[in-house]
């Protein structure tokens, strides 16, 4: 499956909805970047949030910058504070 | 005589919509309100338009926040702050009468508190100071606190039972674990997920906890639960570790079915409502506002249907019929074998009730969620044919002359019955029925022969019938028994492997389209028209070795789901929409055995019925 890229702020109700849901693949990640599938329906929903288009590369770039700073806040909390938590790790984007 | 029925119809209900054949298959996550205040580990109670949330933290610092949100639907609205702050507590009941309990806040907490629609109460304390605990209940008067992590266990089993008043400690689960998801009442409830990263599911019936089928994706720490489904009609999503997922999964009661995504992936998020109607609020990493809602289409109405019931759908002026659609089914692979086995012998008859032969002679029996050692076989022999399930199977032939050997199981125990006429090894893999006094053996191979020699068994004896018309071993089969059956694939010398189909109707065989894929050694499931071939291999048996699945309606081959390894001498049986295979050679290690155990799930749909 192609996919887009891009980065928009999540606003809340109808940011998505259940109709969009069901008409292209739409995955969030960490940094506001979301994971689009490329078709018709995919580029209006981008248009509708005011989607910045990134490379893949760029937004893989922007995830594990995101990541990076919650296990530095992970790395900076006391033994007993993490034991209470799981380290995030960093994945690839689709 | 004729009958009433028979001479003017019978009556088709008419609906306005159609029946909820399988809800939750038609669920989307849409965007809801954002929280005010980011947070992960809040406990929730209520439903997806009156729901409340409670505690959690945003930057792991202490103390952790009291703060507690109320949903109406599109917005969230500050309430009164909990009176003592913590992340990972347990919740129940609703917006208005809501119960927390446990959680971490430098310290574990065993403080319970009372939310009456206005202010909090403290009532009496938990036996067990705990966070990341699993949260069962409906309402705030009657709860369960299962696990989490407590002093003397990071993943405790120990539950605790709420009545309004107090906490009775009884019946601990079976896993130990934390950060895991609840559903249902004091009466009957359910677990999933959580650390050690697993699947694990476990039913409550009042008194105690057993073990059942285990989420599809196996690393569920920090898994959320639909707080207010049931022990039958459940929604898990999100969690994961190390990594995080976005899956959602629907829980039927005895199997968990994979479901549309979150849009967000995250962990350690809450959940809220019902499995048609939910929330999925907040989470990690990074801990986030977002909130998302959970809604089926059709709304479950009617959530009454029955396999086969037709109706007339007014609003879509169609008649419809609920039914299997078996080529939409799916594998998930399950729990593995403790032993690996290849070219001995599987059957069963769903994915919850089979029996596999380990290379040793002792049976492996499956019930659905774990392995267990059944009986041994006095003919420790491969490629023996097989029908039945763990408490009842017939087994026969196989190994070296004479192979005329046939035994019964009993759950228990392997008894030797009257012998084969035609002695012969090679013989089909797949499932024939239920009854063990009844069915057929057909094909198979002599030394230097293969053969298209057919007996059937009433409970007693063999008798010789009408051959196949294609000599063949190592094929699959499927059936009902004596009466009716089909023969797909396996080796045929002339042609190697073979893509030829036939079918039984009591008394001769019948050619009929042939497999997409040309294949021996796979494995059968289903009856005569929903029949499935899975898995096998070309002749001769080089990588790579088959994931493929067909489904077969009486006419017509059509290819569903794939395996997720490839693989051949896998064994197995069942019926079209409930079967599994297990074990075989798979290509990689090279002529590495398998362990691996599949499991074929189809859910209802309501189709719509067309004349031409």
């Amino acid at each position: 499956m192609a996919y887009k890229y891009c980065t928009a702020t999540n606003w809340g109700k109808n940011f998505f909805t259940h109709e969009e849901r069901k008409q292209f693949h739409l995955s969030g990640h960490p940094g506001d970047v979301w994971v689009v599938g490329d078709n018709l329906y995919g580029d209006q929903w981008i248009s509708k949030v005011s989607g910045a288009i990134k490379s893949k590369s760029e937004a893989q770039a922007i995830v594990t910058a995101e990541i990076e700073a919650a296990q530095a806040a992970y790395d900076a909390l006391s033994a007993e504070e993490q034991a209470e938590k799981s380290r995030p790790a960093i994945y690839n984007l689709p | 005589m004729s009958k009433y029925k028979e001479i003017k119809g019978f009556k088709v209900q008419t609906l306005a919509s159609d029946t909820a054949a399988s809800v939750a298959s038609t669920g989307t996550w849409a965007s809801g309100g954002s929280l005010n205040t980011k947070r992960m580990g809040a406990g929730g109670a209520g439903t997806q338009t009156a729901g409340t949330i409670f505690g959690g933290d945003a930057d792991g610092g202490s103390p952790r926040y009291g703060l507690h949100e109320n949903y109406n639907g599109s917005t969230w609205s500050e309430e009164t702050d909990l009176i003592q702050g913590a992340s990972y507590v347990g919740g129940v009941g609703t917006q208005t009468s809501a119960l927390k309990f446990g959680g971490y806040s430098s310290q574990r907490w065993n403080l319970t508190e009372l939310w009456n629609g206005s202010s909090w109460t403290e009532l009496n304390e938990q036996s067990t100071a705990r966070f990341g605990q699993a949260s069962v209940g409906q309402v705030s008067t009657a709860a369960l606190t299962v696990g989490g992590s407590s002093a003397s266990s990071a993943t405790s089993n120990v539950v605790e039972q709420w009545n309004g008043t107090s906490w009775t400690e009884v019946n601990e689960i079976n896993n130990g674990r934390s950060y895991f998801g609840g559903s249902g009442t004091t009466a009957a409830g359910l677990v999933f997920g959580g650390t050690p990263e697993s699947g694990y599911t476990e039913l409550w019936n009042g008194n105690s906890w057993t073990n059942v089928t285990a989420m599809n994706t196996d690393e569920r720490y920090g898994v959320a639960s639909a707080t207010s489904g049931t022990s039958t009609d459940a929604l898990g999503f999100g969690g994961g570790y190390p990594t995080t997922t976005a899956n959602t999964e629907s829980w039927n009661g005895s199997t968990w079915t994979e479901q549309n995504n979150l849009g967000t992936t995250r962990r350690n998020l809450t959940g809220v409502g019902t499995s048609s109607a939910a929330l999925a609020v907040g989470g990690e990493p990074p801990i986030m506002t977002n909130t998302e809602e959970w809604t089926t289409t059709p709304a479950p109405t009617f959530t009454k249907q029955n396999l086969g019931q037709v109706y007339y759908n007014s609003g879509s002026n169609a008649f419809k019929v609920t039914q299997f659609v078996f080529p939409t089914g799916t594998w998930a692979s399950n729990a593995a074998m403790p032993t690996a086995t290849t070219e001995r012998w599987g059957t069963g008859n769903s994915n919850s009730d089979a029996i596999f032969m380990s290379p040793p002679g002792v049976s492996m029996e499956w019930n659905g969620s774990s392995w267990s050692n059944g009986g041994t076989q006095n003919n420790n022999w491969d490629s023996r044919s097989a029908w039945g399930g763990s408490s009842s199977a017939i087994v026969a032939g196989g190994g070296t002359a004479p192979r005329t050997y046939v035994e019964t199981y009993n759950g228990t125990a392997f008894t030797e019955v009257a012998v084969l006429n035609t002695g012969r090894g090679g013989l089909p893999a797949g499932s024939l029925g239920t009854s063990i006094d009844d069915g057929l053996v057909f094909g198979g191979a002599t030394p230097g022969n293969v053969e298209a020699e057919t007996e059937t068994w009433n409970g007693s004896s063999w008798t010789e019938v009408s051959d196949l018309n294609t000599a063949r071993r190592g094929s699959g089969n499927s059936g009902s028994g004596s009466t009716s059956a089909a023969c797909f694939g396996g080796n045929v010398p002339s042609t190697n492997s073979s893509a030829l189909t036939e079918t039984w109707n009591g008394s001769a065989w019948t050619e009929t389209t042939d497999l997409n894929t040309a294949r021996n050694a796979g494995s059968g499931f289903g009856g005569t028209t929903s029949a499935g071939y899975v898995g096998g291999s070309s002749y001769p048996s080089l990588p790579p070795y088959n994931v493929k699945t067909e489904f077969f309606n009486g006419s017509t081959w059509t290819e569903t789901g794939d395996l997720a390894n490839g693989r051949y001498h896998n064994k197995g049986g069942g019926a079209g929409n409930s079967a599994i295979t297990g074990g075989g050679y798979l290509a990689s290690p090279s002529g590495g055995q398998s362990t691996e155990n599949a499991v074929w799930t189809v859910d209802q749909s309501n189709k719509t019925i067309t004349v031409s």
